[in-house]
């Protein structure tokens, strides 16, 4: 028979196991750590952005299906979220973090706002509304990206 | 000429059925992060599954029987059997995903929420398993795969600068931004791609269903050493369509949608239909190759009848593994499980699986017993040997890997 203390290093060993192996991200320890996290998550904000742009530019020349563009952005707006959950469910390690945590929740917001009237304007075949959207994901893709670059 | 019709029909079978939604998956993701930097990979890979390929089809095309039956009779019932749920496990784990990516195919060119697809597809799958002669499954879905041939076209359209790409594929190095784990986590997961146990049991066992004998051995043999590496140049343009639009800008490819993007942007409707058509019969043709590769292995081992080319009636346990394999693959997708993240966890556990799966093809191939003065020569066993090293190294890394690089986050 296992002793105890055998029984709880074992479950400790499978818990870590099944964190680590299912993807989980650990709460930030420090500021180097909530950097990290944040420069991830405006790293992945800023791919949905951009592939996004490029799905709107296509429909907007007729190079794809409305049912396609539709399922792209929808699968793009659909990707923010967890996102956003993500690096908003870690919190500041210090007072001095709270600023960066509120520029990239801002900067996701917005992208995930965008996206969503991306999508909607594909499902109503909205050409002018298109034209707008494609200008605001390519502002928003730059700015994720300088503000990802800033804190490397 | 008959002859040479069959040879023609066999390699472009061959090349338009070699493509799956493994392929698919892990040459869009890995050409969007890594460019053409991991194309080492897929050479090693496509010249490894030829050389287990034509090993399993010269058994098969000598003794007449399936894999399985032999690797039972051979190392006894007991490494028969971790041979068989290993290998099991990882098709199971392939066919859930192939079908989840027909019902992504769908959804592209319906815009109907996937799981809404999911039953039925799963229906058809069984149908067509059932139902329809393995001719007809062969050939309908390997020559409808060969629209996937518009990734090639696109990438020339979308202009690129080749000497990059020829750079990029000549002198491999790991990007700036990316670690070496996570570059060797995802050329392990391309060679599982490349090396998935199923292509080997589905095509043996395909032999035995066709009745090939030691005549076949060159039509066999010109299905693999042609059909096959040019399939493999496929995995090829669809990273390389990948790499040229995504990689600059820092773009990951995490859905079918953005796999098929490139096309769009370089071709337009007439190319997106094309390649909504290679998705569709790549991975309708792989869930068919995957099913039945269940059910032939499972049948196989326990010395059940098995076959399409038998009455379903007189192979009814054959086919009762089909339809609850079929089950499986269906229920789990409905637990909403995502097909694409399915799809990245079959490759790598597929590299897992792979000793297990080509270490009894190699001894059953070396067996005079059963295959006379077809055994294998010297440059197959030289070959079969180096991939036995290869395939361990990748199979014992593939989890740490996957642990240390969060699945390649």
């Amino acid at each position: 028979m296992r002793s105890t203390g055998a029984r709880a290093r074992l479950a400790a060993f499978v818990a870590a196991g099944v964190l680590v192996s299912g993807g989980c991200v650990a709460p930030a320890l420090d500021t180097g750590a909530y950097r990290q996290n944040a420069v991830a998550a405006l790293e992945s904000a800023r791919s949905e952005a951009r592939s996004a742009a490029l799905a709107v530019e296509a429909r907007l020349g007729d190079r794809l299906t409305q049912q396609y563009a539709t399922t792209l952005l929808t699968d793009h707006d659909e990707a923010l979220g967890p996102i956003e959950d993500s690096f908003g469910n870690v919190d500041p390690p210090a007072a001095d973090d709270d600023h960066l945590r509120d520029q990239v929740m801002g900067l996701l917001g917005d992208t995930s706002d965008a996206l969503s009237t991306a999508r909607l304007s594909v499902r109503r075949d909205d050409r002018d509304a298109l034209r707008d959207d494609l200008k605001e994901l390519r502002q928003l893709g730059d700015q994720l990206d300088e503000a990802a670059e800033a804190l490397k | 000429m008959k002859k040479f019709f069959a040879i023609a029909l066999g390699i472009l079978t061959a090349i338009g059925g070699f493509v799956d939604i493994g392929d698919l998956v892990t040459n869009g993701l890995v050409g969007a992060r890594f460019g053409l930097s991991l194309g080492w990979v897929v050479v090693l890979g496509v010249v490894g599954i030829c050389v287990f390929a034509e090993m399993s089809g010269r058994v098969a095309a000598v003794s007449g029987r399936g894999t399985f039956d032999l690797i039972r009779e051979r190392l006894g019932p007991r490494v028969g059997l971790t041979n068989l749920v290993a290998s099991m496990a990882v098709t199971l784990l392939t066919f859930t995903a192939e079908i989840g990516g027909i019902a992504l195919a769908l959804q592209l060119a319906t815009n109907v929420n996937p799981y809404l697809w999911i039953p039925v597809v799963g229906a058809a799958v069984w149908i067509v398993l059932w139902r329809v002669k393995f001719s007809v499954v062969e050939n309908v879905f390997g020559l409808a795969g060969l629209a996937l041939i518009v990734f090639a076209v696109a990438l020339w359209q979308l202009g690129p600068d080749w000497s990059d790409l020829w750079r990029q594929a000549s002198r491999p190095l790991v990007p700036h931004d990316e670690s070496h784990t996570t570059y060797f986590y995802y050329a392990v997961a391309l060679f599982g791609a490349a090396m998935t146990p199923y292509e080997v049991f589905f095509f043996s066992s395909g032999g035995v269903e066709e009745h090939w004998t030691a005549k076949d051995l060159g039509v066999m043999r010109a299905n693999v050493f042609v059909g096959f590496p040019l399939g493999g140049i496929l995995s090829f343009a669809i990273a390389g369509s990948a790499a040229v639009v995504f990689q600059s800008q820092g773009i990951q490819v995490d859905t079918l949608g953005q796999i098929g993007l490139p096309v769009g942007m370089a071709m337009g409707q007439l190319g997106l239909a094309l390649v909504l058509l290679g998705f569709f019969a790549a991975t309708f043709g792989a869930a068919c190759e995957t099913g039945l590769s269940v059910g032939y292995s499972i049948s196989q081992y326990l010395g059940w009848q098995w076959g399409k080319y038998v009455e379903p009636l007189r192979a009814a346990r054959f086919h009762t593994v089909l339809l609850l394999s079929t089950i499986v693959g269906v229920g789990t997708l409905l637990t909403t499980v995502d097909p694409i993240m399915l799809t990245e966890y079959s490759v790598v556990f597929s590299a897992v699986a792979l000793p297990l799966t080509y270490f009894p093809i190699l001894v059953v191939a070396n067996d005079r017993t059963y295959m006379g003065r077809h055994a294998n020569g010297r440059l197959a066993n030289t070959l079969g040997t180096f991939y036995l090293v290869v395939v361990g190294v990748a199979a014992v890394a593939a989890i740490p890997l996957m642990i240390i690089t969060r699945a390649g986050q």
